[in-house]
């Protein structure tokens, strides 16, 4: 189980004269001691608990809802037998067809006779589905709570306030995978619930490829051996904190998420760990200048998170400001920064290019998707670049020449904009 | 709470000592209150046996370590000049430094091994330990190293990387270690001389870390007529006074009449910083009198 965790920082410490933005990012990796995780009852304080939530509105109906249910009943044989689940079905009303229980043969059994015999019917409001899982959820406080959110349409028009409040309600108690599957589904509204749960969004071209989807999403679930841990951060009297974002394996902004633990201290979610799992932090501080000559920590990282009934620390890190006035020092921009400052760009490039494709500025659609081109090939991001090539011919990926692609396949564009947010690591040399 | 006054206050925000970390910076505003203790190490043995370590004025932290150790006719000095390019350097020439005098502490207390034997093994400790520290890290933090054995009128050098050794007498200086360095390689060699006055001739060759090529010391043993001095320093010095003649020069204006050894070490260090201090700076001095080994007492 993860038991610790190390961290790397990586800045340039040195600013120039009248500076005053520092930027870090910070590796963290989970350790393990070898040690095994003690083995408790999924429900009695600790174990797991996760919640299979899928949209069976009127619009899944035919192979859309046939292979959801098969993907459904693969991932609930493939349950490890000390885990705790539970299975929400959606459209306009929330039905826990199966609530929370350990996944012993006969609870399987149960769930899957029950998910046969569902049929397709009703509209799409999401709120209600969540709430039900948060319902779920409530059960079982200590335990590590995921879940994995399917569905092929937008939610109800008049769900966007309680979608909203419901969400209020379910951040911080449990982490969830959202999936669309098809092209019906809007990728803001699902990337949203995700980002807002700490969860992946993803498109599924195909029904028949919920099943390996869902098989993938238990797996790394059933990884993740620390739960609820926050990434603490330490800043100087009178400091701003910009920004702070994972930036590996996803973007995922976290700078509005925080808790005020005291006036100087920050708590950002990073949710629940694998070992060996490893994420890149970007810290932004604006700091008071200082003198050439002066030394100030502009931040210090922590890693909080509960062994037992004990919370631990691990992993501290400091960021620092060194005011020089040697430009050679001060004129170096870190690597590790520069390459998430670029992934952060391409990211920002393909939101706001497919944005301006979609109300027809083809101009600027152009312009930024060629940009976004030019950085992915840069830095090597292959697998977006590839998705990128759906969407625009590259005339020449080093100057970012594009033309926008006449014809581009829904799937396509809607793969483009829920990966953008992928990002690659930096290779070691 | 009501009104009391804390008993120091940071310089600029009034937040109170106590709550400046481990590493000296303010709990307030965060400024570094307190240069850590690494910053300058001063270590006397004996008046003819100290050395001092210094951060110099460009880096901004040593990441030089050095020890020194005796046992009845038998001195010993480690220097590791842990590499900036990797990360915690100073992790690595502290474990270095520690895991090699701890061995040659016991061999020589035991006289067990040839000295040239004892050596070795000790440098290879060394390179144990910063290898150990690589593997729970990320990237290898690395450091050179050269170690010396002075036992009557012999003395044992081993080394890997360019921090150096000289002896002094007087007739000159003679640097015992020869740098591991792109300069001093075969290919440099064969490259000519165009080549080695190429901008990377300084790059390092070998060095100690979970990453290095080897851990094989180069190691050198010399018979010495009595009376004269050994220095062990890292680049941060002797980048000022390549030469041995530049060298010899140096140790002579710096060795004053009735200067102890830490004296002379303190002098060395002062010059680099003087010339600009650009790298850490380690000056480690032990005076062979002309009857047998360093004089005690001064």
């Amino acid at each position: 189980m993860v038991d610790s965790f190390k961290a790397e920082v990586f800045q340039n410490q040195y600013l120039p004269k009248g500076a005053e933005e520092v930027h870090a990012i910070m590796t963290v990796t989970a350790m393990s001691s070898g040690a095994t995780q003690d083995v408790r009852a999924p429900l009695a304080g600790g174990g797991r608990l996760f919640g299979i939530i899928c949209d069976i509105s009127g619009s899944m109906e035919g192979e859309k809802l046939v292979s959801a249910k098969g993907a459904m009943i693969q991932l609930i044989h493939l349950l490890p037998e000390d885990c705790a689940f539970f299975v929400v079905l959606g459209e306009a009303e929330a039905h826990t067809v199966c609530p929370t229980e350990v996944a012993t043969q006969e609870a399987k059994v149960r769930a899957i006779t029950r998910i046969r015999d569902v049929k397709a019917s009703g509209a799409t409001v999401i709120s209600k589905w969540l709430m039900a899982a948060l319902d779920q959820f409530r059960y079982a406080p200590n335990a590590l709570r995921q879940a994995v959110l399917l569905t092929d349409g937008q939610n109800d028009k008049n769900d966007v306030k309680p979608l909203q409040e419901a969400l209020k309600k379910c951040e911080g108690v449990f982490q969830c995978d959202c999936r669309g599957v098809g092209t019906d589904w809007k990728v803001d509204e699902l990337r949203r619930i995700a980002n807002t749960l700490l969860g992946t969004t993803d498109i599924v071209m195909k029904p028949e490829q919920i099943k390996s989807d869902f098989e993938a999403i238990l797996g790394k679930a059933m990884s993740k051996t620390a739960g609820d841990v926050m990434l603490r951060l330490w800043t100087p009297v009178g400091a701003d904190i910009l920004f702070c974002k994972e930036v590996s394996p996803q973007i995922l902004d976290l700078s509005n998420r925080f808790r005020q633990v005291k006036p100087q201290v920050r708590e950002y979610p990073t949710g629940a760990w694998a070992k060996n799992e490893v994420r890149d932090f970007h810290f932004a501080i604006r700091v008071k200048p200082g003198d050439v000559g002066d030394e100030v920590l502009a931040g210090r990282a922590s890693l909080v998170y509960t062994v037992g009934d004990t919370e631990e620390k691990a992993a501290e890190a400091r960021i620092l400001a060194i005011w020089t006035d040697d430009e050679a020092k001060s004129a170096k921009i870190d690597n590790v920064v520069a390459h998430y400052t670029g992934q952060s760009e391409l990211a920002e490039s393909i939101r706001q290019g497919l944005e301006a494709r979609s109300r027809g500025d083809m101009e600027q659609a152009t312009a930024l998707l060629g940009k976004a081109v030019q950085v992915a090939h840069q830095t090597g991001n292959d697998a977006t670049e590839k998705l990128l090539r759906n969407v625009v011919e590259v005339q020449d990926a080093e100057a970012g020449t594009v033309r926008l692609k006449a014809q581009v396949a829904k799937e396509d564009e809607m793969a483009l904009d829920t990966r953008s947010t992928k990002t690659t690591r930096l290779p070691k040399n | 709470m009501g009104g009391s006054v804390p008993a120091a206050a940071c310089c600029t925000c009034g937040a109170p000592l106590s709550e400046m970390d481990s590493e000296g910076f303010c709990g307030g505003c965060g400024r570094r209150l307190k240069r850590p203790d690494s910053d300058h190490i001063e270590v006397e043995l004996l008046s003819d046996f100290a050395g001092v370590s210094d951060r110099g004025l460009r880096h901004n932290r040593n990441e030089d370590r050095f020890a020194i150790t005796q046992s009845s006719d038998a001195f010993a000095i480690v220097v590791c000049d842990g590499v900036s390019m990797s990360p915690d350097a100073d992790e690595a020439a502290q474990a270095a430094v520690q895991a090699t005098v701890e061995t040659l502490n016991e061999g020589l207390a035991k006289l067990e091994k040839s000295t040239t034997d004892l050596l070795r093994a000790a440098i290879r400790n060394g390179s144990q330990a910063v290898t150990e520290l690589g593997k729970r890290k990320s990237e290898s933090p690395s450091t050179t190293l050269v170690a010396a054995i002075l036992r009557q009128n012999r003395v044992t050098v081993g080394w890997i990387g360019d921090s150096r050794a000289y002896w002094l007498n007087g007739s000159g200086a003679v640097q015992l270690t020869r740098d591991h360095s792109w300069e001093n390689s075969a290919a440099a060699q064969q490259a000519g001389a165009e080549a080695q006055r190429a901008a990377n001739s300084h790059a390092l060759m070998r060095w100690v870390g979970a990453d290095a090529p080897d851990f094989e010391p180069e190691i050198l043993e010399k018979e010495l007529r009595p009376g004269g001095l050994l220095l062990l320093c890292s680049d941060g010095l002797w980048n000022y006074a390549p030469n041995s003649e530049d060298m010899a020069a140096l140790i002579a204006s710096a060795s004053k009449p009735g200067a102890t050894a830490l004296a002379v070490s303190r002098e060395l260090v002062e010059f680099a910083r003087a010339k600009g201090g650009h790298d850490n700076i380690t000056a480690v001095v032990l005076r062979h009198s002309a009857s047998e080994g360093p004089a005690n007492g001064g």
